[in-house]
């Protein structure tokens, strides 16, 4: 490249920057933020107390929640204590630190150390077959926390080529408010653990992929599974979120398929083509938190 | 959605981190969307985020890499998230006449590195911005895009191989544009 090029181009960029106008807009920005924040702080706790009547979906899920605050302190403190890889700055001793996935709280210790999570996690996939014809695979999975009471909570993909989709459920949004949803990013914050949602890990698989692997993609639906499975292994999360002393810390969580994940999503597909009662089967994926 | 308390960063804060960081923020920003108005967008939501955070910063450069991680993260969610952005545009409340490109953007929106840009990955373009127009140092860029130094090396050699390569294709395409001397003076039966 022609340096004299080039260094003009770097000459006028740095002379580049937000106008008057601009900047003024910033100021009135922030200072709506600061508005709101002052109503909400008020507001929040009225919520806190009355709260919204929920779907019969989401109070099961706030009752293995509730349930599983409790075994997550035993589950927790033995699986992670003296390796928690937060970076928290400790206001108090809790008895869980940081922000822990519910799903990861629930699941059984194994002999290496990893978590086998809960059936339901990552059972639920839908996908869709672009215009070059590779194929786009949600697999629906359940990040939201055990503790209900974290702000701020970021996830970021840190590990893998997986993206991230968060769509909240509309029962759970106020009158007036914004329906909060993230589609193909690789990190998004919430601004606090109540908002409940739709979490899934995404991938794109190339259609030569999936051709090599069966003749029929149609009809072999856990084929596609499986093989967004595999590309999901290995992926890390990074969750970073505030308590309410306004401590911030992390974990990072890395997920495996387990060994036989084409049998277990070939099963669900058979059990869903025939007239039996859905059951979820033997789990699906594995999680162990990493330095 | 909102915030569940009030404690929200300082203006006095805000204030000296708009007055240090304001302007290298809305470079990245408008290097990575390559639209003033998106830039302006990024800008806010980045300081906004900024205001609400409560990570504590060691330093002003721990504060700057921070502000530019955050600012490659909403740049990239901006992109994928147009359809979303369709309904946010409808429902903002009319702020006034909007953000109008100064002259030192127009210009810059000419140049044929800019142009040339335009065809290069965000990440080639963040690595490349961050080195030559912030000045950033290897480590700095590492920090700031949350990879190793190794990972920031490969990707500046491969993003000026690939800038090097638009810029030649450029020329070519303008001298192929051009007629030639013979083709101008040649008999057309």
């Amino acid at each position: 490249m022609k340096q004299q090029g080039f260094a003009s181009y770097i000459t006028q960029m740095k002379q580049v920057g937000p106008t008057s106008m601009g900047q003024e807009r910033l100021q009135e920005a922030l200072q709506r933020e600061r508005s709101a924040a002052r109503v909400s702080a008020s507001e929040h706790v009225v919520m806190h107390r009355h709260g919204v009547l929920p779907s019969a979906g989401v109070v099961a899920r706030r009752a293995v929640l509730a349930a599983a605050a409790v075994a997550a302190v035993v589950l927790v403190a033995g699986v992670v204590s003296g390796n928690m890889v937060g970076s928290g700055r400790t206001g108090g001793a809790a008895a869980i630190d940081g922000p822990v996935l519910a799903a990861y709280a629930q699941g059984v210790e194994q002999a290496d150390g990893s978590v086998l999570l809960p059936a339901s996690f990552g059972t639920s996939v839908d996908w869709d077959q672009g215009d070059d014809r590779s194929y786009s695979v949600h697999l629906n999975m359940d990040l939201s926390l055990v503790d209900a009471e974290f702000r701020d909570i970021t996830y970021s993909i840190v590990e893998g080529d997986a993206t991230f989709r968060f769509l909240q459920s509309r029962g759970s949004v106020s009158t007036n408010g914004e329906l909060t949803e993230f589609q193909d990013v690789k990190t998004f914050t919430l601004s606090d653990s109540s908002i409940e949602g739709t979490y899934s890990l995404d991938v794109v698989i190339p259609e030569d992929e999936v051709d090599a692997a069966t003749d029929d993609p149609l009809r072999d639906l856990y084929v596609i599974n499986a093989l967004a499975a595999q590309k999901i292994a290995g992926t890390r999360i990074e969750i970073e979120a505030t308590d309410a002393e306004g401590n911030t810390s992390s974990h990072t969580y890395e997920i495996q398929p387990v060994e036989n994940i084409a049998e277990r999503y070939q099963e669900l597909q058979a059990q869903a083509e025939s007239d039996e009662e859905q059951q979820l089967g033997e789990p699906l994926f594995t999680m162990r938190e990493v330095a | 959605m909102r915030e569940s308390n009030n404690e929200l960063r300082s203006e006095e804060f805000m204030d000296e981190a708009i007055a240090a960081h304001q302007g290298a923020v809305y470079r990245l920003a408008l290097s990575q969307t390559r639209s003033t108005a998106d830039a302006q967008d990024v800008m806010q939501d980045v300081f906004i985020k900024l205001m609400r955070s409560q990570v504590p910063f060691r330093d002003s450069d721990h504060l700057r890499a921070w502000l530019l991680r955050v600012t490659i993260n909403q740049c990239r969610d901006l992109a994928r998230q147009a359809w979303h952005r369709r309904v946010e545009v409808v429902d903002e409340p009319d702020m006034g006449s909007t953000v109008t490109q100064d002259e030192a953007v127009e210009l810059l929106m000419e140049h044929p590195v800019w142009r040339a840009m335009d065809a290069l990955k965000e990440s080639d373009r963040s690595v490349l911005h961050l080195r030559y127009v912030e000045e950033l140092s290897i480590p700095e860029i590492a920090e700031a895009l949350s990879c190793t130094q190794v990972a920031v090396r490969v990707r500046l050699r491969r993003a000026r191989t690939r800038l090097r390569q638009m810029m030649v294709a450029q020329c070519e395409q303008q001298s192929a544009d051009v007629p030639s001397f013979s083709q101008q003076t040649g008999v057309i039966r």
